[in-house]
């Protein structure tokens, strides 16, 4: 049980099942176009089953092994916070958006000088502005939020 | 030749172009200083963000970033111990100590020259030899340019990294990433899960901003290191700065510059594998060999002038071939081709000016270190040191991002780009190898599509591949990359046995 539950042998076993989707997906293609696409998968098959052959032999285990996630939590908030900037960013703006974007980021993470964020925050927007839309004349998405607040110019 | 390297020259004195040059200059600076970044990093955002801009301008700023995060690298190396990029690591062995001695300041200019004489002597090789080498390659056909690429993927895949099965399959899942789309022979959508966003296959700088950059914000974040370096921390001018009389470096200098050549040529090699053999060949050779590890001048200058070497060297195969050396080589290419420009033979044919450009872009932002290196902007340069990494990790998704939508304005792109990042971190945290992975993605449609040619010229007859004398050598250098494993292996079991008598 601790040997299946080394990561290189999880690893190699998604990667087995990986190539096998793959072909199954290659082969509903007509031949020609799936000529290329065939080998890369039969490569990676065979490369995955010696990986996973390996990876049983020489399994360690688990307890020895430095943990996979350094903090999982911190992780998983920082994918769902630039997830939430990705998606909303081209709706209320650049700008606005990085505004509110890094004190908050930086803030959930751990740092708490709220001194420092909103210079940061400022020091960052504006810089952003001068050099993109300033200096190369970028077109970026509109700031729906300042144009409520300042009229149609902002 | 010399006419496209008039051009270029003319077409260099222009303020936009000079002004790319500086400002990626120091911001490759910025970029090596601060621990955590790198130039593949610097790069990968520098990319997107430069779309629009005319080639030689975005050029320009890829050679200033490129030549200053070499020697950015060095200011944390020397003043903290700690170095910025990989390719610093030997900078700290005697960089430090110099320090620790009270020469910091001395050490830093060391640096400086090192690097920039490294540097321009890695550009002169690129210039004189990248020209006849690409003349060469006109004698090169489909299956020529196919056992090309398979060399270039199969020395990355092998030679990067401790582990060649999983060089091999990082190799492979780039090559997977770039049959996604339109097949251009038969039209075929491929692998593309009816999303009309991946009809035209994945979009480079996607692939490269969501591997290079996003997993180290992930992990900036995991670290959540909240405190900078404090300015008391760096000892710049501390005590009294012994001066060097630096032309007691010039043979170092030669030597280092030789042998960063030379790696940066080598596939598969890179900055902190010239920097080690540089190293290692200056103690080796010097009079005093105990004084290496102590503070000695010589040690840092080796370093920095062999991790600088190897910069524009490492372009060579790349602009001549279209098959990068290493992974800044590959974004670099990613770059060139972002801008429409395809490297290989045709890139100095068609594209003179440019490539003749960015040629002497990498010599004057080497030049430039000598001005912008000094002391008092490595001051200024070592206070970025004091940015937290919790406040730079959302500075970067910000850049990150708005380079990648300026690019196709498409946010499906955005969080693909977040897909690669966790794809990414996963491979980087299973000590998967990165570079393969990239250059898959790149010469992918290059090794395909010479396939499918030379196929379709001998009517399907594989043997058609080894016809000519030159596919037989690559072929053969193939299989000779193939078994540096084995050879390895047998080496370290040989060693073994006769450890244990």
């Amino acid at each position: 049980m601790q040997r299946l539950k080394n990561r290189d042998v999880i690893c190699a076993a998604v990667l087995v099942l990986f190539s096998m989707a793959a072909w199954m997906q290659a082969i509903a293609l007509p031949a020609r176009a799936s000529l290329f696409p065939r080998l890369e998968i039969a490569l990676l098959f065979g490369l995955s089953v010696v990986y996973l052959v390996r990876s049983l032999w020489r399994a360690q285990p688990v307890q020895s092994a430095e943990p996979f996630f350094r903090n999982l939590g911190r992780l998983l908030v920082a994918l769902v916070l630039i997830s939430c900037y990705v998606f909303i960013f081209p709706r209320i703006g650049f700008f606005t958006a990085t505004f509110v974007f890094i004190p908050v980021f930086s803030f959930v993470i751990g740092f708490r000088d709220a001194k420092t964020l909103l210079l940061g925050a400022v020091l960052f927007t504006v810089s952003a502005w001068v050099v993109f839309v300033v200096l190369l004349g970028r077109r970026l998405p509109p700031e729906a939020l300042l144009s409520a607040i300042f009229g149609g110019g902002a | 030749m010399i006419e496209d390297l008039i051009g270029a020259g003319f077409a260099l004195m222009t303020w936009s172009n000079v002004a790319a040059m500086v400002f990626g200059t120091l911001i490759g600076i910025v970029i090596g200083a601060l621990p955590g970044l790198t130039t593949t990093i610097g790069l990968a955002i520098l990319i997107p963000l430069s779309f629009g801009l005319s080639p030689l301008v975005a050029l320009g700023l890829m050679a200033g970033l490129y030549n200053g995060s070499m020697y950015g690298g060095a200011i944390p190396a020397i003043l903290l111990n700690i170095p910025g990029t990989p390719a610093a690591i030997a900078t700290t062995f005697d960089g430090y100590p110099m320090t620790e001695q009270g020469n910091a300041a001395s050490a830093l200019r060391v640096a400086c020259f090192s690097s920039a004489v490294g540097g321009f002597s890695s550009a002169l090789a690129l210039l004189l030899l990248a020209p006849p080498l690409s003349l060469v390659t006109l004698a090169f056909g489909p299956p020529e340019y196919f056992w090309i690429a398979t060399f270039g993927l199969v020395s990355i895949a092998v030679l990067i990294g401790g582990d060649p099965i999983k060089g091999m399959i990082s190799a492979l899942l780039g090559l997977l990433i770039s049959s996604v789309g339109m097949d251009t022979v038969t039209g075929r959508i491929r692998f593309s899960f009816g999303r009309l966003e991946l009809v035209d296959g994945v979009n480079i700088v996607v692939v490269l901003i969501g591997l290079f950059a996003l997993p180290r914000v992930l992990q900036m974040a995991e670290d959540a290191v909240t405190r900078g370096v404090r300015v008391s921390d760096l000892k710049i001018g501390r005590g009294q700065s012994t001066p060097f009389p630096i032309a007691h470096l010039i043979p170092t200098w030669i030597r280092s510059s030789v042998i960063g050549i030379m790696v940066g040529i080598l596939p598969g090699a890179g900055g902190n594998i010239a920097a080690f053999l540089s190293y290692n060949e200056a103690k080796r050779s010097d009079r005093d060999p105990e004084s290496f590890g102590k503070g000695n001048p010589k040690g840092v200058a080796a370093a920095e002038a062999g991790n600088s070497s190897d910069n524009a060297a490492s372009m060579i195969p790349t602009l001549t071939l279209g098959v990068p050396g290493n992974a800044i080589a590959a974004l670099i290419m990613g770059g060139l081709l972002v801008h429409g420009l395809q490297p290989g033979p045709s890139l100095f044919r068609d594209n003179g000016e440019i490539v003749y450009g960015f040629v002497l872009q990498m010599m004057i932002t080497s030049v430039l270190l000598f001005a912008l290196g000094g002391m008092i902007a490595t001051r200024i340069f070592a206070q970025v040191l004091r940015v937290p990494q919790v406040m730079l990790a959302p500075m970067i998704v910000a850049l990150m991002c708005l380079g990648l939508y300026t690019v196709n304005n498409s946010q499906f792109e955005l969080f693909m780009m977040i897909g690669f990042g966790v794809f990414g971190y996963i491979l980087m945290r299973m000590q998967f190898p990165l570079p393969p992975l990239i250059l898959g993605v790149i010469l992918g449609g290059m090794a395909e599509q010479n396939l499918r040619t030379a196929l379709l010229i001998s009517r399907g007859d594989w043997w058609h591949l080894l016809a000519s004398p030159i596919s037989k050598t690559i072929a053969g250098l193939v299989v000779l990359v193939l078994l540096v494993p084995l050879y390895r292996h047998v080496r370290e079991r040989q060693s073994e046995a006769l450890k244990n008598g």
